[in-house]
C-alpha cells in the first residue's frame, strides 16, 4: 500500500490542493502484484481498478494528551484487541483500533493524514511490529520508536502533512496488513506537576472509493471508432490497430487490400487506408496506446509494503 | 475570540472547556480586584491523560500555566508575551486565594 505521495510528487506542484489528490469517481487504482494473489487480497492483485461510484468523504478526528517524550500507537486496521507478540513498543499503548479498513473487497479507503499544529511527530509501520517504513536500509541505523536518536529518522510532522491541506495518504484494503502510526510528543503544551503534556490531533479524512475492475470495454473506449461505409487514413507517423466487422478492409501502402478478420486485430502500417464496409470497426493507434499508457503511469499505483521496505 | 467571567474563589471558577480535538489559545487575561484584600490568582486546566506507552491508564492531570497576585483596588492586565504561549487541554477554571465578590477575572480565548 502506498504511503506518501512520490509517486505523484513528479507532476504536481506546491499549489496543489489535497482536493485534486483525492480519488474520484472516474480515478484509477492500480495495485502491485506484490500484493499476495490469494483469498485475502487476491482479487485486487496486479490488477487495475476504476472507481465506479461517488466517494463518501469521512472526516475521523483521533487526539490523545500525552506526556512529553511518550507516545501512543495508532493502530488503523478493524481487529478491536489487538494482541500482537513482539511489539516494540509494549502493549500499554494498545487501546483498540481505529476501524479504517473496508469490511467488503472492491473498495479501497484513501486516507489523508491531517495533522494539527503540535510538539509531536509520526512513525508508519507496515504491519505492525515491524521497523518503520521510512529509513535507510541500513542495519547500522536501524529507526525505532525505542530508540532516542534514530526515532526521527522518516518522521512525520506537522507541517509535512498539515491538516489544512494534507499531502500524506494511506490506502486500505480487506485484510491489508496493519498499518500502525506511532505518535511521539516531543515538547509539549502545557505543564502539570512539573511534567509537559502535549496533544496530539490527527484529523483522518477517509475517503471510501467502491472500485470496478478495468475492463476490455475501458480499454476501447480509447479508440477511435469508424462508422459503416468510411474511408481513414493511417497518418503519416502513425501505425492502427483495426478490429471490425465483416467487409472492413485494409489497403496497404503497397496497394494491397486486406480483409479485417471479425474479431481478430489488424495491423495498419502509416500509409494504409481502412475502409468500412456495412459494419463499423475501431482503430486504436499508436498515440491511444500511448495515451493508454498514460492513464496507466497516472494510475494511482499501490505498491505492498513489502515493496517500500525492500529498498 | 470568545471570553469567559468569574469571579475570584478557593474553588475552581470554570471558566470554559477545550473541545476534545482541539486546543485553547489565551488570549487575554484582566483581573479586576476591586475587593478588600489582594488576590492571587492562578489559571487552571484540568485534562486527562490518555493511554500511551508509559501510563496504562488515563490519569486526571491539573496544570496551572498562569498566576498573578493583584493587589486591592488595582485592574490587572497580562500582556501579550505573558499568555500567547498558553495552551489549555481540558477544562480551564480559575482558582483564588481568596473568596471576593469583587476581584473579576476575565479571560478572552479561542480554539484551536
Amino acid at each position: 500500500m502506498i504511503t506518501d505521495l512520490s509517486p505523484l510528487l513528479h507532476h504536481v506542484t506546491p499549489a496543489v490542493r489535497t482536493d485534486e489528490l483525492q480519488a474520484k469517481k472516474g480515478s484509477w487504482f492500480r495495485f502491485s502484484s506484490l500484493f499476495p494473489d490469494d483469498q485475502k487480497t487476491g482479487w485486487a492483485s496486479g490488477k487495475t481498478f476504476v472507481v465506479s461510484q461517488d466517494t463518501l468523504l469521512v472526516d475521523y478526528p483521533v487526539s490523545n494528551n500525552i506526556v512529553n517524550q511518550d507516545w501512543v500507537t495508532l493502530d488503523l486496521t478493524n481487529q478491536t484487541n489487538p494482541t500482537i507478540p513482539g511489539v516494540p513498543h509494549g502493549t500499554a499503548a494498545q487501546q483498540g483500533t481505529l476501524q479504517m479498513y473496508p469490511a467488503q473487497p472492491y473498495i479501497v479507503y484513501q486516507i489523508a493524514v491531517g495533522m494539527k499544529p503540535g510538539k509531536y511527530f509520526c512513525i508508519l509501520s507496515i504491519p505492525r511490529g515491524t521497523i518503520p517504513i521510512y529509513q535507510m536500509g541500513s542495519s547500522a541505523i536501524p529507526p525505532g520508536i525505542n530508540d532516542p536518536v534514530y526515532r526521527y529518522l522518516g518522521a512525520k510532522y506537522p507541517k509535512d502533512s498539515p491538516v489544512d491541506s494534507p499531502t500524506w495518504f494511506l490506502y486500505s484494503i480487506l485484510n491489508a496488513p496493519q498499518i500502525v502510526l506511532q505518535t511521539f510528543m516531543d515538547g509539549g503544551d502545557t505543564m502539570a506537576a512539573g511534567v509537559l503534556y502535549g496533544k496530539c490531533t490527527i484529523i483522518f479524512r477517509v475517503n471510501k472509493c467502491p472500485l470496478r475492475q478495468i475492463s476490455i470495454a475501458d480499454v476501447a473506449s480509447l479508440a477511435t471508432p469508424i462508422p459503416a461505409n468510411q474511408t481513414v487514413n493511417i497518418q503519416s507517423g502513425r501505425v492502427a490497430l483495426v478490429t471490425g466487422a465483416q467487409g472492413t478492409q485494409v489497403t496497404t501502402p503497397q496497394k494491397q487490400t486486406i480483409a479485417v478478420i471479425p474479431g481478430k486485430s489488424f495491423v495498419a502500417d502509416t500509409g494504409s487506408t481502412v475502409q468500412t464496409g456495412n459494419g463499423s470497426a475501431v482503430i486504436t493507434t499508436m498515440d491511444d496506446v500511448h495515451k493508454w499508457q498514460t492513464v496507466q503511469e497516472r494510475a494511482l499505483f499501490i505498491p505492498y509494503y513489502t515493496e517500500l521496505t525492500g529498498f | 475570540m470568545a471570553t469567559a467571567r468569574c469571579t475570584a474563589n478557593v474553588a475552581v471558577q470554570a471558566l470554559f472547556a477545550v473541545p476534545l480535538h482541539m486546543k485553547a489559545k489565551i488570549d487575554a487575561i484582566n483581573i479586576d480586584n476591586q475587593g478588600v484584600a489582594a488576590a492571587t490568582v492562578q489559571l487552571e486546566d484540568d485534562f486527562t491523560q490518555d493511554v500511551s506507552n508509559l501510563v496504562g491508564a488515563p490519569v486526571a492531570r491539573s496544570a496551572f500555566p498562569f498566576q498573578a497576585t493583584v493587589p486591592a483596588g488595582i485592574s490587572f492586565s497580562a500582556d501579550e508575551l505573558s499568555v500567547k504561549e498558553i495552551e489549555c487541554l481540558g477544562n480551564v477554571g480559575a482558582i483564588a486565594n481568596v473568596v471576593q465578590a469583587g476581584t473579576v477575572i476575565i479571560v478572552e480565548y479561542h480554539f484551536e
